[in-house]
């Protein structure tokens, strides 16, 4: 056993971690402009590819999670890159499928 | 036939219903390490005691070539018998039938043994081992898994509810473990989840073993579905009797009180470090404490930066709540504030005395905390402290810092008795963080702040840190030495016995589930 150090208000305490404690997951800002899978799933059907300018509310991607046809739309406006998902894909959750810029 | 053939009849009768599924499916179910249905409930209650009813059940199934297919006691095992004498129900699925799997009859048993025991105040014990509903009886099954849940939220409260998954337990199934009080769970042998991982892999293309998805481990240690954790079946029947043992019949009994010795530690006042940033094992304090050193840890594994479990003072059962300095400095978070705030229903609703340890530097700091509802989450153990009624006691080891101080059953949250040893340390905050924020000037224009800032932590420190501000408020009922407790508690616990407390008349509370 190998105490490690916790920080409370200033305070640093020996203890031991839990497993939990030691593999949460960092926070990170998201970006707006990223498109992720919030649950994991298929690539069913995309109508852009990299370079192409989109409007918002553009139909970007279907994504099939659950048994269920989720509509993916452009959220703002912008030119599309980042894309590497083909059709059919399977990818698991929080994958960034692409970035408007 | 002559009354003699009759009973010859009813021996074979029976005798073939007690095979189950046959020989071959026990073999079966021997080879995977796990016993019969049958041979379970022999090995868990008092020798001879078990009464078998409704051997006899047949079901009504006709679709799908069911007509023609026997299934003794539609594969689960009900009755009564008694754990050192006291009365228990149980009920055991027989995987050995047709995968123990839940049909209407098989459902009407359990729910129909149930009653008898919510009737007869008498604890229930569930042993799972079920591949889940017999489909072939379509929403009849759902049907029996909403009856149970029903019977198993009705008897919450009123009688002890104890569910042992010593097989798979699966989709609905899950629920009915989920509703009763203790759920006991056995390596290798357990397996819980909604979904398998067959539709996790299909669905999402997941891939990951039914140990690793739903195992003893995983609910004893990450889920906290699981309560009590052991390598095999005959640990865990012992610690079931040892529960039973601990637990009264029903809400208006007290456990029965039993012969017991002074705890062997003398050494109580030595297991606290000096240093407050220090660890030890609070079960430690717990054990030198409590009769025989006797201390029975639910969840030990899970949430493991709080303490919960029984142990009994002058003979009679009381709950432990105590913060662990060992794991995360003992702070309070989602999982730890649930924990507590379960074992504390449990108690109140089952007349057991709460005794509280406490140590703890605050609340663990995070996004993922944040994120998770330490605000709801927290808010539960305030709430089961807040509204329990049979005797509170806490004892405030060392450190008690801000809203960790409030929740740990403060006389605030209507404690009985407050005691603090010496080493207690009431404040907001630590000594460190408080003279960073007071003298947040004074440190940064002085010419040496290290120096400056050490000067200050030491004030606060001899200040506030302290048990005898608090006491000076009447917070604190009395300081006492380490090697006071036990006498304070068992007088405190012994003055508390005739406790009334006027509630508000309510239907029920609305706690922050």
């Amino acid at each position: 056993m190998e105490y490690k150090i916790l920080n409370i208000d200033g305070t640093e305490y020996k203890t031991l971690f839990t497993k939990k404690f030691t593999n949460r997951k960092r926070w990170t800002p998201s970006a707006a402009n990223e498109i992720k899978a919030t649950i994991p799933g298929t690539v069913l059907k995309l109508n852009v590819r990299n370079g192409d300018k989109v409007k918002e509310g553009d139909v970007l991607l279907l994504f099939e999670a659950m048994k269920m046809q989720n509509i993916i739309l452009a959220p703002c406006a912008g030119e599309i890159t980042n894309l590497e998902a083909k059709e059919g894909d399977a990818l698991p959750k929080g994958a960034v499928i692409l970035t408007i810029k | 036939m002559s009354i003699k053939q009759k009973i010859e009849n009813l021996e074979i009768r029976r005798a073939d219903l007690a095979k189950g599924g046959g020989v071959k499916a026990v073999e079966k179910q021997h080879a995977g390490g796990k016993l019969t249905a049958r041979e379970r409930i022999e090995k868990l209650l008092d020798r001879g005691s078990f009464h078998e009813y409704d051997m006899f059940i047949r079901h009504e199934t006709r679709e799908f070539g069911m007509d023609d297919k026997t299934m003794p006691a539609d594969g689960v095992v009900t009755g009564t018998g008694s754990i050192d004498g006291k009365p228990v129900a149980v009920f055991a699925q027989d995987f050995t039938v047709m995968g123990g799997s839940l049909g209407l009859m098989h459902a009407r048993k359990i729910t129909k043994i149930l009653d008898y025991a919510m009737d007869m105040r008498i604890p229930v014990i569930g042993i799972n081992d079920s591949g889940g509903a017999r489909i072939q009886e379509g929403v009849n099954a759902l049907a029996g898994y909403g009856e149970i849940f029903y019977r198993n939220t009705m008897a919450s409260g009123v009688i002890p509810q104890i569910s042992v998954i010593l097989g798979p337990c699966a989709g609905g199934a899950v629920y009915s473990p989920a509703l009763t009080d203790f759920v006991f769970v056995v390596e290798n042998i357990s397996k819980m989840f909604i979904t398998g991982p067959e539709v996790i892999k299909t669905v999402l293309g997941e891939d990951i073993s039914q140990e690793d998805l739903g195992g003893a481990r995983v609910h004893a240690e990450i889920t906290g579905n699981a309560h009590i954790y052991s390598q095999t079946e005959d640990e865990c029947f012992e610690k079931i009797k040892n529960l039973i043992r601990l637990l009264p019949a029903n809400n208006s009994e007290k456990a029965a009180r039993i012969d017991t010795k002074q705890p062997e530690s003398g050494n109580i006042g030595e297991i606290v470090p000096d240093d407050a940033s220090a660890p030890y094992d609070v079960r430690d304090i717990v054990r030198a404490i409590t009769d025989d050193s006797y201390f029975y840890e639910i969840q030990e594994l899970w949430a493991a930066n709080i303490v919960v479990g029984f142990a009994r003072m002058d003979g009679e059962t009381v709950g432990f709540i105590a913060n662990q300095p060992l794991v995360l400095a003992g702070v309070l978070d989602c999982d730890s504030s649930d924990k507590a705030a379960r074992f504390i229903r449990f108690c109140d609703a089952f007349n057991i005395p709460i005794i509280t340890l406490e140590d703890l530097p605050g609340y663990l700091p995070g996004v993922d905390q944040e994120h998770s509802g330490v605000i709801r989450h927290g808010a539960k153990m305030l709430y089961a402290y807040s509204e329990a009624t049979v005797p509170k006691i806490t004892v405030i080891l060392r450190k008690a810092y801000g809203g960790g101080y409030i929740a740990m059953n403060s006389r605030h949250l209507k404690a009985d008795f407050v005691f603090a040893w010496p080493s207690a340390e009431i404040a907001v905050m630590g000594p460190e963080g408080a003279a960073n924020i007071i003298f947040r000037k004074e440190i940064a224009e002085a010419e040496n702040p290290a120096e400056v800032r050490k000067q200050k932590v030491a004030e606060y420190r001899e200040k506030f840190a302290n048990p005898f501000v608090a006491a000076g408020k009447g917070y604190i009922d009395a300081v006492i030495t380490p090697g006071q407790t036990r006498e304070f508690l068992l007088h405190a616990l012994k003055t508390a016995k005739g406790k009334t407390t006027a509630t508000p008349q309510k239907k029920h509370g609305i706690p922050p589930f």
